[in-house]
């Protein structure tokens, strides 16, 4: 091309890396804020310092690897990655494994691979799984919705603070009082044990809303064009079919569909993990076999396997496919 | 055939042209110019073997290499490197031919159509150059083919075939009739896109189906004008990766190569084309008939005096011009390089400065673009790396060079300046190839030469060895009968 073109001139509609990612940040406000309101303070500290450490990860990354700083922190996407993995944690995850998971997520998940647009597995992804087989206990723990969240009460932020800085530990015999298991584990558990769930009583609203806020999130996404709907769609089909499947050949699971849908991170990975651009194959195809795989894996991997939630580890594996997908569907097609 | 007639296209994009640009549509005629070059190369790059000797006199129309024909009549007075419009901004043999004024013409007077053709060196005047004569054969081959005449022009900034309809419309419908003759079919498909208004009413004006032409209007997607995406929304059929037009029975001829077949079959050598000369911004555009082997910066003189705004453009940026259109155009610098069959736009002024590229992303807006349905972004890894095999894969050659994926990708990534890179490497990788593999022949032929030579030889001097043999024993044999005759018959 020449350098002729002012392409605003052709009237070609055009996004900008910057756009995108911005974009992304603006549609990832809503359930955040939901989060922080419904967890408390955890959240926003879990979000400040792994953001912070990313951005500074990245600079130092840069400048070992002789990049240009700015214009690759100012793109957004180490922050759009910051703030991915600091919305997969709990809101009482300690400082020191949230910065361990920061610094896998930058360095193991973009800079060995040779940075922006070159990394195979979600960072953020990756740095969720650095965290969750290393400290198991902790990614497992959350708080109880509405508990410990006024943010007026400075008792409260200092216990927080200890919270954080401590561990479990610091708040005593409380503690046990305002944790519990994933939603999704604690559902599980009460699953295996053949007893009759209610769902509405396990404090289903928060994780409903917030779940809804990551769909309209995502609703959004789709309508300003930053993100095509053949991932989320394919991947919300395949989990319900899945699920569906489950329920109809083991009879001991007997969560409805919609609860399933909307608890965990399903929502989340579909229209904000799936769809990032840099792991997710590019053809229409590909990308509906990639999304239904996700979808698919995630099921298996929440109702069949030890883990709490299956997205993270469902993304990660489908993202080792997508050189695979993407040669496979673009030949297919002429050959 | 009406809109609903036309076929999709996957990806391709719609451009708007700025409202209040201003073409004139008026055909120019450039004057001759005194020294006209003729770069030896054809399509794929193959560098030809002149026909003519230094000092020789030529008349138009007269062949002076392999498919190439002098423009004008004149000395050839000099073969040289000179730099010629392709993006590798190289210097390729050149036959440099001062004309004499007096515009002679040879007679092209052969009696099969398709040898006319041939001798007056009719190649595409659209993208790629072919001759045009060769492609007519190929699709021969399959008995009565599909005629589609590629009258779309789909870049802005690109109206040498507007210009042309609007000004010789009925040239135009008998050049299709003559060729609808010629290949013995029963009619035309003619696109044209629907924004070319002017054009469609002067076509419309003087009947086209008297001609059997069957005016096609398309809605406006770039590049429809290519081949394979024209096919596509004519006819449905999306080409195959080593598929040409001709392969589906299709012949797919531009408007302007139509006429030319046409003045071939007439007895007049293909040695002009119109070339659209406009500025950078797209405001002004003129359209000059222009000799083949002209001067870019000739032409571009005489289009400056022509035309004001052009003008004003060529003294804010005299050093470099876009050849081609805004999108599949490539920048040079402005120099004696000659107008070509292919060079059918120059885009002049300053040019908008070429934004830093960041990152890929993979966003895959390319992939979404791309009306022959590549998955740019690979290639384009494959190019960084010049990795031509992956490249291959991902089928390097399918690509139009359309310039749809640079103009959406978020990361300000010249996709296209890259793909045409790897295009380049290929096909000098290929000619290497070509060379070692004549050469090897050419070592071995050598080789088994010499083997069979001194097994030949040995073979001789076995044999003269045995005949020497065999003669001193013959010898013996001589003297022993001797000395019997000797004996019995002994001395009285």
């Amino acid at each position: 091309m020449s350098g002729a073109l002012t392409h605003n001139r052709l009237g070609v509609k055009r996004l900008k890396t910057s756009t995108i990612m911005s974009s992304v940040m603006l549609a990832l406000i809503p359930g955040s804020i939901l989060m922080v309101y419904w967890l408390g303070p955890g959240v926003l500290m879990n979000l400040t310092v792994s953001v912070l450490v990313a951005v500074a990860c990245e600079a130092l990354c840069l400048r070992c690897r002789q990049r240009a700083i700015t214009p690759m922190i100012a793109d957004g996407s180490i922050v759009l990655a910051a703030w991915l993995l600091a919305l997969c944690l709990p809101p009482a995850f300690p400082f020191g494994p949230l910065i361990v998971g920061t610094l896998a997520m930058c360095v193991l998940g973009k800079h060995l691979y040779g940075g922006l647009g070159q990394n195979l597995f979600n960072p953020a992804m990756v740095g969720y799984a650095v965290l969750l087989v290393s400290f198991p206990t902790a990614m497992t723990t959350w708080t109880q919705p509405g508990e410990l969240t006024a943010f007026n009460d400075t008792a409260n932020w200092g216990s927080w603070w200890a919270l954080k800085w401590h561990g479990v530990s610091s708040l005593g015999g409380s503690w046990d009082a305002i944790t519990q298991a994933t939603p999704l584990d604690h559902l599980r558990s009460l699953e295996r044990q053949s007893l009759i769930v209610d769902v509405d009583a396990l404090h289903s609203p928060p994780w409903r809303a917030l779940s809804l806020a990551w769909l309209a999130g995502g609703l959004y996404l789709l309508v300003r064009g930053i993100i095509r709907w053949h991932i989320p769609v394919a991947m919300l089909v395949a989990a319900a079919l899945t699920h569906l499947a489950y329920r109809f050949f083991f009879p001991e699971y007997s969560l409805p569909l919609l609860p399933a849908l909307f608890y965990g991170a399903l929502m989340l990975g579909a229209f904000f993990i799936a769809t990032d651009p840099v792991t997710a194959p590019s053809s229409v195809r590909s990308r509906l076999c990639y999304g239904a795989g996700i979808g698919v894996l995630s099921m298996v991997i929440r109702t069949s396997s030890n883990y709490p939630e299956g997205v993270a580890f469902a993304v990660l594996l489908m993202n080792a496919t997508t050189p695979l997908l993407d040669r496979w569907f673009v030949l297919d097609k002429r050959l | 055939m009406n809109h609903t007639d036309i076929h999709p296209l996957s990806g391709g994009l719609a451009l708007s042209v700025p409202t209040n640009a201003h073409i004139d549509a008026t055909l120019h005629t450039a004057p001759l110019a005194p020294q006209l070059y003729l770069p030896l190369v054809d399509y794929s790059r193959t560098v030809l073997q002149p026909n003519v000797t230094l000092g020789q006199s030529v008349l138009a129309g007269q062949s002076v290499a392999r498919g190439i024909i002098a423009p004008s009549s004149g000395t050839i007075t000099a073969y040289i490197e000179h730099s010629w419009p392709h993006p590798s901004n190289t210097q390729v043999p050149t036959l440099v031919l001062q004309s004499d004024g007096q515009d002679r013409f040879i007679p092209i007077d052969h009696v099969h159509p398709l040898e006319r053709i041939e001798a007056a060196a009719v190649h595409g005047l659209g993208g790629a150059g072919f001759s045009t004569a060769a492609k007519i054969r190929k699709a021969c081959e399959f008995g009565r083919p599909t005629l589609v005449v590629n009258a779309v022009e789909c870049e802005p900034g690109i109206a040498c075939d507007d210009a042309l309809m609007q000004q010789q419309p009925r040239a135009v419908l008998e050049a299709c009739r003559s060729l609808i003759e010629l290949l013995g079919v029963y009619s035309a498909q003619f696109a044209i896109e629907d924004d070319k208004q002017l054009a469609l009413n002067a076509l419309q004006a003087c009947e086209p189906e008297q001609y059997a032409v069957d005016i096609v209007t398309l809605p406006v997607i770039y590049p429809s004008g290519a081949e394979a995406p024209l096919i596509q929304r004519l006819t449905g059929i999306a080409l195959e990766y080593d598929q040409r037009a001709a392969d589906v029975g299709v012949v797919c001829l531009n408007v302007a190569t139509v006429l030319s077949i046409h003045n071939a079959l007439q007895g007049r050598p293909a040695v002009d084309r119109i070339v659209s000369i406009t500025t950078q911004d797209l405001h002004h555009s003129i359209n000059i008939r222009t000799r083949f082997g002209t001067p870019v910066n000739a032409l571009m003189t005489f289009a400056a005096s022509i035309n004001p705004a052009i003008a004003t453009a060529l003294q804010q940026n005299s050093s470099t011009i876009t050849v081609g259109g805004p999108l599949s155009g490539f920048q040079k610098t402005l120099d004696t390089s000659p107008i070509l069959a292919t060079t059918n736009a120059l885009l002049v002024g300053p040019a908008d400065p070429v934004p830093t590229p960041s990152a890929c992303i993979r966003c895959a807006e390319c992939t979404v673009a791309c009306p022959v349905n590549l998955l740019p972004q690979e290639l384009y890894t494959a190019a960084v790396t010049e990795d031509i095999d992956t490249a291959n894969r991902y089928l390097l050659d399918v690509c139009v060079l359309c310039g749809c994926c640079d103009l959406v990708c978020p990361a300000d990534i010249p996709l296209t300046s890259w793909f045409r890179f790897a295009k380049d490497a290929k096909r000098q990788r290929q000619q290497e190839q070509t060379a070692a593999t004549l050469a090897r022949a050419r070592s071995d032929n050598h080789n088994e030469r010499e083997t069979r030579r001194a097994q030949e030889k040995a073979e001789a001097d076995a044999a003269r060895r045995a005949q020497a043999a065999q003669r001193k024993e013959s010898a013996a044999d001589i003297k022993a009968a001797i000395a019997r005759a000797k004996n019995r018959r002994p001395r009285s």
